[in-house]
């Protein structure tokens, strides 16, 4: 049985990995505009050991005004110096944390598994730990939630990898060895640093984690205040650079709910119950064209059942295991809930990892129930992925191609070609910087020097309302106009830039 | 209460041929027995069924209509509901409920929403009744 239930584990991760790297620089379509920023400022940390702004290795990088934080971009760093400076690159720490995570939920769910059988010693569904965590592992390894985040450069899969290690290991030190107490604050510690979501997310589960086995850890209270302490002195850069520095609190201050109009506690918990809609979970997704495919929702169709029947069967077999599971579902909706736009898949991530192991539970109760499920089952799964697959790689790139800011790396590779003929080049912030900086590329300390932005070498950012005004007046200079202008007739078209339904995105003319 | 449901059978077969034509739009390039078999009129009708068909009983629906508490004390309701020795008829009742709406039955909307916020309240109350059990047992009980 463990010989088989190892060859699974093996075939899973492999399932997972190959799912996360197929054609991963060409779907999604394009680098977004985080990742462009992200990718540029790990490069110029890697060439000067500054920010794109000139802030020597920074704790909060200013990037668009949002002030990201940094172990994303640090990660990225050290990914461009395996890979180099790709579009690979900026997604391989995401594409690792998406293996990573599919690992760990085995090992987490084994953990809750065991938690739950000390209690239900007879109940023969709980005997068997292996299968009930195969499941839950397939189950994040197919999930478009999970495939969608661990595919692109988002922040929200790093921090989701260091959140379920840390609860992982947590579980790990009651019930083996309370040293592991040290990596699982460590762990803790580090999502804070990734991404601004876990500083919700993470402290009311460590605190929640505590509260549930505050017997065990007075018992050991040496060690762990010791550990406490060792987690304060990890966190010292995070109060530090993020809650005693204005800048760091921007995007909570900009984004929470209590900037919209209403009464502030009905807007929270509209919010938060939207989380949970089914319309968002099972059958329509995150609105947003970054977040979903739009076409199938967070989880499968089929899931439906097995994760109302998962928590029929938790909830009627309580332990400290279903109190963990509940837990994370229940704060991983709270980011969302506390922000302006709900549901927001990408900051609820941390909600995915407890909701497959609700179905993975759900499977298991019904397959004991139910033994022709193991007839329909399988294939149902095979034609879902399938089904997800397809509309993934064929329908999403040409759907939601400008959702991934698309002729971005086109135009601005077609101006490196032409560069050498030209004196002035003129562009219009349609063409952000970023894209300019990074796929010319541009030397860092260049950008760092140029403080306003608007211009870098032969390269002019202007307002094309008023005609252009050249250095010198019979000099060789281009235009970049952005596709909504209509064309002018009037200038040499050098090149129109097409998206993938052959809709103009820029025309590129002589002036 | 808002009576004025948007997810109806009618709805569903009014949107259901520019579903078809805008999945298929993106599957130009594909390969045309995959995309029938992926992207056809009998799945797309089976799953806007079930969408309409839960979204009665989805979490921000009852959000919207019997605020969050409400929301909470209807699934207790419903926990409840599970345990109780009649728990086939009253939930065979209850799963009727989204019923009136989707279907357009009775024609009067408000009919519509009387029935279906109805059930809802009545397993509202049940989850009130409930909690105020569990409470009086827990702490008042001798």
């Amino acid at each position: 049985m463990a010989k088989i239930s190892l060859i699974s584990f093996f075939l899973i991760l492999a399932l997972s990995i190959s799912l996360r790297l197929y054609n991963v620089t060409k779907v999604p379509p394009h680098l977004y505009w985080d990742e462009a920023g992200i990718s540029f400022n790990s490069f110029s940390i890697n060439e000067t050991g500054k920010d794109e702004w000139g802030k020597s290795y920074p704790f909060l990088f200013r990037s668009f005004g949002d002030y990201k934080l940094p172990l994303y971009i640090y990660a990225t760093a050290l990914s461009q110096k395996l890979f180099g400076l790709n579009d690979f690159s900026v997604r391989a720490p995401s594409i690792l944390s998406g293996v990573l995570v599919t690992a760990l939920v085995f090992f987490l769910t084994f953990e809750l598994i065991l938690l739950a059988k000390k209690k239900y010693q007879n109940d023969l569904r709980f005997q068997d730990p292996w299968s009930f965590s195969l499941i839950a592992m397939l189950l994040i390894a197919i999930s478009p939630w999970q495939l969608q985040f661990t595919r692109a450069g988002f922040e929200a899969s790093l921090s989701l990898l260091f959140q379920i290690a840390g609860v992982w290991l947590f579980l790990l030190a009651v019930r083996k060895n309370i040293c592991f107490l040290f990596v699982s604050a460590f762990f803790f510690a580090l999502s804070y640093f990734t991404y601004h979501a876990a500083l919700v997310s993470t402290t009311l589960l460590m605190f929640l984690l505590c509260l549930l086995f505050i017997k065990f850890l007075l018992e050991k209270i040496k060690l762990v205040s010791l550990t406490i302490l060792f987690f304060f002195v990890l966190m010292i850069p995070f109060f530090a650079g993020y809650l005693f520095d204005q800048n760091g609190q921007t995007r909570a201050r900009t984004e929470n709910v209590f900037n919209m109009k209403g009464n502030p506690l009905i807007n929270l918990s509209t919010n938060y119950a939207s989380s949970f809609s089914f319309d968002f979970l099972f059958f329509k997704g995150d609105q947003n064209g970054r977040h979903s495919v739009k076409k199938i929702g967070e989880l499968y169709l089929w899931q439906l059942p097995f994760v109302l029947a998962g928590l029929y069967f938790l909830l009627k077999h309580r332990s400290k295991g279903t109190t963990i599971i509940l837990m994370m579902l229940l704060i991983g909706a709270l980011p969302p809930g506390l922000t302006l736009v709900a549901p927001h898949s990408l900051r609820g991530f941390l909600a995915s990892v407890p909701l497959q192991i609700i179905c993975s539970a759900g499977i298991v109760f019904a397959y004991y129930r139910l033994r022709i499920l193991r007839l329909f089952l399988p294939p149902i799964i095979a034609f879902s992925v399938f089904s997800y697959l397809h509309l993934y790689y064929v329908f999403y790139p040409r759907a939601y191609e400008a959702d991934w800011q698309s002729g971005r790396k086109e135009a601005v590779q077609f101006l490196s070609k032409v560069e050498k003929n030209y004196d002035e080049i003129f562009l219009t912030p349609d063409l952000e910087p970023i894209y300019l900086y990074l796929y010319l590329p541009v030397k860092p300390a260049l950008v760092q020097n140029s403080k306003q932005h608007n211009s870098v070498g032969k390269f002019v950012y202007t307002d094309l309302s008023k005609s252009p005004k050249k250095l010198m007046e019979r000099e060789n200079a281009l235009i970049v106009a952005p596709g909504w202008m209509s064309p002018n007739t009037s200038l040499v078209l050098k090149r129109a830039i097409l998206d993938k339904s052959n809709n103009i995105l820029y025309r590129i003319y002589e002036y | 209460m808002n009576t004025d449901f948007p997810c109806t059978l009618d709805w569903i077969f009014l949107d259901l041929p520019h579903q078809l034509w805008e999945l298929q739009t993106g599957d130009t390039d594909a390969i045309v027995l995959i995309t029938r078999i992926l992207h056809n009129k009998p799945s797309l009708l089976f799953t806007n069924l079930i969408r309409c068909y839960t979204s009665f009983f989805s979490p921000d629906f009852l959000t919207a209509s019997f605020t969050f508490f409400g929301m909470a004390l209807f699934f207790i309701g419903i926990w409840y509901l599970l345990q109780t020795k009649k728990r086939q008829v009253l939930l065979l009742i209850l799963l009727l409920a989204p019923l009136f709406p989707l279907l357009g039955i009775p024609d009067n909307k408000h009919y519509q929403g009387v029935l279906l916020y109805g059930l809802e309240a009545c397993v509202i109350i049940f989850g009130v009744t409930q909690v105020f059990l569990w409470l009086r047992q827990k702490f008042f009980s001798s």
